[in-house]
């Protein structure tokens, strides 16, 4: 494509062979209609290019292709610059290069060559498909906003700008892969986001070389700092409320063409653990539901692990009468209870594997028939204890008390690896794979911020935000700002 | 590089470090709950250097929760396994190879002494028994002068499953019938060894009257388990069972303690007796030094509850009849312990605990023999009872 970087030629038949050389003979999605016009008394050629489908024809033709008219009749020089400045129409633009207007013609914005004059004019009147901006389904909140992203980065941008409508939320756009040419919008607050943090970011934005950018789920893997990890080090969002937090807080989101996932950097295992609808209840409900998750994040890692190890080795830390009842509902189980947990625990991953693949309204079919058919089944076949069977269920629906997905798989993947550790060596097993796993997490610093941040290091003004959920009103504002910054300075 | 490759070593000796993590012991040592036979109580019986021993496992499919509540029928919620030996862990030993299960003592809640070991070997059998790390200090201990076999096979009523007495919380149990007060191991072996002082174990019994507590079922009459009394220790030695009216003393010389029922004689020309319940008794004891020996004060104050008013009895008359009766029940206590040199309300620690910092250690004997009780060492015992709850009606 050495051709593309040059200049535009003032001469259509060569700009049109050209094209047809190029383009139109390999995309037939774009179309070439030639018209004649009046400029300055003399008739002359032209050619209008354009995308079937992404172009809105009907707008052009109704205001471009008017207002061009007279401007024309009454020309006396021939430079598209002249024209652009006095066209009462701002989506036209004038661009002399090849590259800049195949690029744009593509994202379905309409061209128009003329006879003799050098260079182009770009008609950005483009009816996108975009669907409209429902709720996310994996984020769904029972009160407030119930809008979410859509795959368009510059819509993202307006549901955002709708909520902050102020020149501190800065957008910087950055365009990432060079096949698929899209658009990144880096936002943040300019006066409360650390200012190290925003260089980062754009650092590693401008560093990226690809050639296909597609997913939100591939630029995070782009940009994180550890490779060799099952905790997500970006957070991930659907809706432009919690989006709108986030970068009151000071931190920092990265919108992104064809994906309805904002990722929003940095996090802390604590930020994950926060919902939607922690903001839109009453506080003293919130503090006791964000314990309630952190109760259910302990019990989907340590539950198996812990019931196996209290079965298997250490039966005296077992009450007597619950050891009573677990013996009667463990006898005549051919497994040993590890084998047993192993064979609950994989089930239930392939139960949700199957409801995840099918349809949805199979998919709780799945669910059904995986939790009481299977379930009741496996106990009176004998192959699983009505215990096991309570304890994989209690782990499997506190796993998804964990608002993150993400999350949520890596939570699935450490409860394996906890559980065949509890189950060679008992508690002493499960403490050493507690310690692997905190000082894994302590490991992670993802863009300088401590993953297990107001616990390691100690932050007692985020304990208020993070851990409880102090009243609105009290908490005080951009403190996760603070402390990071901090943070950073402190290294 | 250099950091791929220290990264990669150090990735293989986390993996060498967990493989050889399975060559531990504990990782081979697993054995599923159901293939393991628990020990819950433990009976010790000695005669002449032979050891008769009692072990009450565990039955799981006696104390599940389908079969208490399909049948009520009776059952032993113990398996009862019996062993001798020459030797205390002879006879434990002589039970093992005849059980199909391993025999684990992580349950081991409850052990039951004869007086025969008590008289005898019972610290031998103590020492024996908490050496092994399996077997827990908590254990609630008791000692008994029925025959061991009776007490373990006794036909207990279904709420009178020796399981879910002494299993969950015998303490519990005490609020309602039981004052004797009970005692885990480790409790009684601290008494026991304390210089001043005596260590107290309730005893076990078997209620010979039948048929007087609880109806019969299917022709087949409830044994009933009592705690009837307590043995008293002096200096590691048995000194013997007290009898029912010198345990009253015990009762009322406690902080704490449960609900104990008063009864009072009914007043002159009336059948019907005063009933009283006094609860949360509260026991402060003031020592005093007269040159080589010391004298106590007892002040025991606490509420009370009228159950029954009787007639012709006021308020204060009740009160001031109830205080003197305590007196009388305490100091008799206290004299009994004197006959034997036994401090049976345990005063003596008081000072012992109190004045052990003035005490350099050599002259410590003699301070020992200072605390030994002589009849007047009690001189004042102050009762204060409050009356705090008639019932509905006020006494008139």
């Amino acid at each position: 494509m050495s051709e593309s970087s040059v200049l535009i030629s003032a001469s259509l038949s060569e700009n049109e062979s050209w094209l047809r050389d190029h383009i139109l003979s390999n995309c037939q999605d774009i179309k070439a209609v030639s018209m004649v016009w009046d400029v300055g008394g003399n008739m002359q050629n032209s050619l209008f290019l354009y995308m079937e489908g992404t172009t809105d024809l009907k707008q052009v033709s109704k205001t471009f292709f008017r207002e061009l008219e007279p401007l024309l009749a009454q020309c006396v020089e021939r430079k598209f610059v002249d024209v652009v400045k006095r066209m009462r129409i701002p989506e036209v633009t004038y661009y002399e290069q090849w590259k800049t207007v195949l690029a744009l013609l593509f994202h379905g914005t309409g061209i128009f060559f003329l006879d003799g004059w050098p260079g182009a004019l770009v008609v950005e009147q483009v009816a996108k498909p975009s669907r409209s901006p429902d709720e996310p389904e994996m984020e769904t909140a029972i009160r407030g906003a119930h809008d979410g992203f859509v795959e368009d980065v510059m819509q993202n941008l307006a549901l955002l700008r709708m909520r902050m409508p102020t020149p501190s939320v800065v957008c910087e756009f950055f365009e990432i892969g060079t096949l698929t040419h899209t658009r990144v919008a880096l936002v943040y607050l300019k006066d409360t986001a650390s200012p190290e943090l925003v260089s980062t970011l754009q650092a590693r934005l401008h560093a990226i070389q690809v050639d296909e950018l597609t997913e939100s789920a591939h630029l995070e893997e782009l940009l994180e700092d550890r490779k060799f990890t099952i905790f997500p080090q970006f957070d991930y969002t659907e809706r432009p409320s919690k989006l709108a937090a986030i970068l009151s807080e000071g931190r920092i989101g990265m919108i992104q063409d064809t994906s309805a996932t904002v990722l929003i950097a940095p996090v802390t295992l604590m930020q994950l653990l926060q919902a939607p609808d922690d903001y839109n209840d009453r506080f003293p409900f919130v503090v006791v539901v964000r314990i309630l998750r952190m109760i259910g994040l302990f019990i989907s890692l340590f539950l198996p692990a812990g019931y196996v190890a209290a079965t298997e080795y250490h039966q005296d830390t077992i009450p007597a009468f619950l050891l009573i009842s677990l013996i009667n509902a463990h006898k005549g189980v051919p497994f040993p209870t590890p084998l047993e947990a192993m064979i609950m625990l994989g089930l239930f991953e392939l139960f949700r594997e199957a409801g995840l693949r099918l349809p949805r309204a199979a998919g709780q079919t799945i669910g059904l028939l995986g939790t009481v058919v299977v379930g009741d089944a496996a106990v009176k076949a004998g192959i699983a204890s009505a215990g096991m069977t309570a304890v994989v269920g209690i782990t499997a629906i506190s796993t998804y008390v964990v608002p993150n997905y993400t999350l949520a798989n890596a939570i699935t993947i450490v409860r394996m690896v906890i559980l065949i550790m509890a189950s060679f060596m008992g508690y002493v097993g499960l403490i050493i794979g507690a310690i692997l796993l905190i000082g894994h997490m302590a490991s992670l610093n993802p863009l300088g911020v401590s993953y297990l941040a107001p616990f390691s290091p100690f932050i007692w003004e985020d304990w208020r935000d993070y851990i409880i959920r102090i009243k609105w009103t009290r908490m005080r504002k951009k403190s996760a700002a603070q402390s990071q910054t901090r943070k950073r300075s402190d290294r | 590089m250099n950091f791929l490759s220290h990264r990669m070593s150090a990735v293989w000796k986390l993996a060498a470090c967990a493989i050889l993590s399975l060559l531990l012991t504990g990782c081979w040592d697993s054995a599923d709950l159901d293939n393991i036979a628990y020990v819950h109580s433990l009976g010790v019986d000695y005669d002449h250097g032979h050891y008769k021993i009692w072990l009450g496992l565990i039955d799981p499919t006696k104390s599940g929760i389908e079969e208490s509540k399909s049948t009520g029928e009776t059952s032993r919620a113990l398996w009862v396994v019996y062993g001798t030996g020459r030797s205390f862990l002879e006879a434990v030993n002589a039970i093992y190879p005849s059980s199909p299960k391993r025999v684990s003592w992580s349950h081991f809640s409850l052990l039951i002494l004869h007086e025969n070991v008590l008289r005898g070997p019972y610290k031998e059998v103590i020492e024996a028994l908490t050496r092994y790390r399996e077997v827990r200090y908590t254990s609630w201990v008791y000692g008994t002068k029925d025959t061991m076999g009776n007490l373990f096979t006794a036909n207990l009523p279904v709420e009178n499953n020796p399981l879910y007495y002494y299993v969950a919380n015998p303490k519990r149990v005490q609020q309602f019938g039981y004052v004797v007060p009970s005692v885990r191991l480790n409790e009684w072996q601290r008494a026991l060894h304390e210089p001043v002082g005596s260590a107290i174990l309730p005893q076990m019994a078997l209620n010979h009257q039948r048929d007087v507590h609880w109806p019969k079922s299917k022709d087949k009459p409830y044994d009933e388990l009592l705690l009837p009394t307590v043995g008293v220790f002096r200096h590691e030695r048995f000194m013997g069972w007290l009898s029912h009216r010198d345990m009253l003393g015990v009762f009322w010389a406690r902080t704490g303690g449960t609900r104990v029922p008063l009864f009072l004689p009914p007043a002159p020309g009336s059948t019907e007796q005063v009933i009283l319940y006094i609860h949360h008794l509260h026991v402060e004891i003031h020592p005093m030094q007269r040159r080589h020996h010391w004298t106590y004060d007892l002040k025991i104050s606490g509420p009370v509850d009228l159950a029954q008013e009787g007639q012709g009895r006021a308020e204060k008359e009740i009160i001031t009849l109830a205080e003197r009766v305590i007196e009388r029940d305490v100091r008799r206590t206290f004299r009994t312990g004197v006959m034997h040199h036994a401090d049976i309300l345990n005063i003596t620690p008081k000072v012992y605990r109190g004045a052990l910092m003035l005490w350099p250690p050599n002259t410590r004997q003699k301070l020992l023999n200072n605390l030994e009780l002589r009849a007047d060492s009690l001189r004042n015992v102050n009762i204060h009872l409050t009356l705090v709850h008639t019932g509905m009606r006020t006494v008139d």
